[in-house]
């Protein structure tokens, strides 16, 4: 499949899953047949502590490394991280941003329509049975911004979530996913992320 | 040969070579940001997916120790450290090129305490540059793979250790494409370690590391500068046997692009290679003619290639993460200045050492640096001045 150009930055906190949000996304791409790089920001881990991620996708081989400075995509894993220093940072007009909230977010300097809210918290919730926002996040972001097909990704998921967690929770997992893909379906027939999420 | 294509981090890449060469031994002690390459190895010796004796070390001095006694009895042997755990083997390195031990060795390029950074620069295995061990720097996760299936390959064959070195964080934590070779390929490539009967168990009873005085010591030092020597043709041979095995091309020693023509050269050690290239590219659309030079193997040191490709350029620029703190700047830029003084045309020469302790390069700071035109000297590229004042 065709991969356009895009970079990602993932902001969450110690133990929400972002690293492995980036990671799983690149793998995806790189497993749909495109090239892809992420990586971590290399602090120290802790549990609670801001923490960063990087994902960069590409038809061809990724020549950058490093941080993305000017995302394309960025993604909130907790709403209120909005506020945080450096996490607006290299945003423009023309970012979108995916972040996990149950109302509506403002992000400063980009419009209500490049600003797609999801209850990421809510679905794991309701799914997997913690507080883990990072899965749905994820589904909505291969799906709505980098174009995976949505059947194929999900199996895909499924098998590789079940290479390291318990049958059981994997299912819960993909579960997850596959609300947060049928959340952002309005968005993919309309063009418009402001009918998401509300 | 039907390869695979993953998604793989730099150490997930390096601990999937190791179970692909079925090491004898491994013995090893975790550091970060080395630490996943052994842990995923043990997982793979746990879940009996590869028959190694796996030694967990209580320091690093004594993995090393362990992988010298396994090397000296004839085992395929393979480690892997950083930083302060490359400096606590320090004194072991040198055992092991004395010896002669095919050891293969894979560094996670990390600074240097004090003060206590976790990050990538060069000044671990720069500290060990003069230790007798074949030095690599991989370019890309995919080149980590690579270089360290060639690496054993080179190292059985030169009868020398072998350090295949990545930068910390930016290859050992990042996931990349990764086109992953069979089982099968990797075992004929490698095929039964040569030997030369010399081990501990090759039969006769052989005394390994006894006393040289002065009427030898000499000798096996000069034997030991001429095995390095002979370093470049083994690694030609191992890209060879690594092409035909796998059809993948590996620059053995440097890789040059855009120097016939260049008026100015970049040159450049490890996976800041990519940056520093597409900034060449970068200076090339604006009319500027930049060339590019990667260093892949620091040891031995390139010189024949790095004069070729550096012979009618007016300008050089080493840019490299490591200080030698002697006034001369960092030890690449040294080395390079050094490779290039019997040149009848000396060029120009800006040594600039940047991204220690992690400190990311950044695109407009290459840019900004071939706009103004390389100042010369020694330079501390993103240095607050102000800063080092009030430190020093």
């Amino acid at each position: 499949m065709e991969f356009v150009p895009l970079e990602l930055r993932w902001h969450g906190r110690g133990g929400y899953g972002a690293k492995t949000a980036a990671l799983l996304l690149a793998e995806a791409v790189i497993e749909f047949g495109g090239f892809a790089q992420a990586s971590p920001e290399f602090g120290p881990e802790r549990r609670g502590a801001p923490v960063q991620a990087y994902t960069r996708v590409s038809p061809q081989p990724v020549r950058r490394r490093g941080p993305v400075d000017r995302p394309d995509v960025l993604v909130l894993l907790d709403a209120r991280l909005v506020s945080s220093p450096g996490v607006l940072q290299g945003v423009t007009a023309r970012t979108r941003v995916v972040v996990n909230g149950a109302g509506p977010v403002a992000v400063p300097g980009v419009a209500p329509q490049g600003i797609l809210v999801l209850d990421a918290s809510g679905i794991a919730r309701r799914t997997v049975g913690r507080d883990i926002p990072n899965v749905p996040l994820l589904a909505a972001v291969a799906v709505a911004f980098v174009g995976l097909p949505p059947g194929p990704f999900l199996r895909w998921l499924e098998e590789r979530l079940a290479r390291e967690l318990p049958k059981e929770v994997a299912l819960r997992n993909v579960e997850a996913a596959r609300l947060a893909v049928e959340e952002v379906q309005p968005w993919l027939r309309t063009g418009r992320l402001s009918t998401v999420g509300r | 040969m039907s390869r695979r294509r993953v998604g793989l981090t730099g150490n997930e890449a390096v601990a999937l070579a190791w179970k692909q060469i079925r090491p004898h031994v491994v013995a090893a002690y975790p550091i970060t940001p080395a630490t996943q390459i052994v842990e995923r190895f043990s997982e793979y010796v746990a879940q009996g997916e590869v028959d190694t004796e796996f030694v967990a070390a209580e320091s690093e001095h004594s993995a090393l120790s362990a992988c010298v006694g396994a090397a000296a009895a004839g085992a395929r042997v393979l480690t892997a450290t950083a930083s302060q755990g490359l400096a606590l083997m320090h004194e072991v390195l040198y055992i092991a090129s004395g010896l002669r031990l095919p050891i293969v060795m894979n560094v996670a390029n990390r600074a240097l305490s004090a003060p206590i950074n976790i990050h990538g620069d060069h000044s671990d295995t720069m500290g060990s540059r003069d230790a007798g061990w074949v030095q690599i720097y991989a370019r890309s996760v995919q080149d980590a793979y690579d270089r360290t299936l060639l690496a054993v390959w080179v190292a059985e064959r030169a009868r020398l250790p072998v350090m295949v070195c990545l930068d910390g964080f930016t290859l050992t934590h990042s996931l990349e494409p990764l086109e992953v070779y069979p089982d099968e390929a990797v075992q004929t490539f490698l095929g039964e370690a040569p030997t030369d009967g010399y081990t501990l168990l090759g039969g006769e009873p052989i005394t390994v590391g006894p006393l040289a005085l002065p009427d030898s010591y000499m000798e096996f030092r000069r034997a030991l500068a001429a095995a390095m020597e002979r370093v470049p043709q083994v690694l030609e041979e191992g890209v060879r046997a690594f092409r035909a095995h796998f059809g993948q091309d590996l620059p053995s020693l440097v890789d040059a692009r855009g120097t016939e023509d260049a008026e100015v050269a970049l040159v450049v050690l490890g996976s800041y290679a990519d940056a520093v290239e597409q900034a060449a590219l970068r200076a090339r659309v604006r009319g500027q003619r930049a060339g590019f030079v990667r260093v892949v193997t620091f040891r031995p040191f390139p010189t024949t290639p790095l004069r070729e490709a550096l012979g009618g350029v007016r300008e050089v620029v080493v840019l490299e993460r490591a200080d030698t703190l002697s006034g001369l700047g960092g030890p690449l830029g040294v080395e390079v200045r050094a490779a290039l003084y019997d040149l009848e045309v000396r060029p120009r020469f800006t040594d600039v050492i940047f991204g220690l302790g992690g400190r990311e390069l950044r695109d407009e700071e290459l840019d900004n640096l071939l706009r103004a035109g390389p100042p010369g000297g020694v330079v501390y590229l993103g240095v607050e001045g102000s800063r080092v004042l009030e430190l020093a």
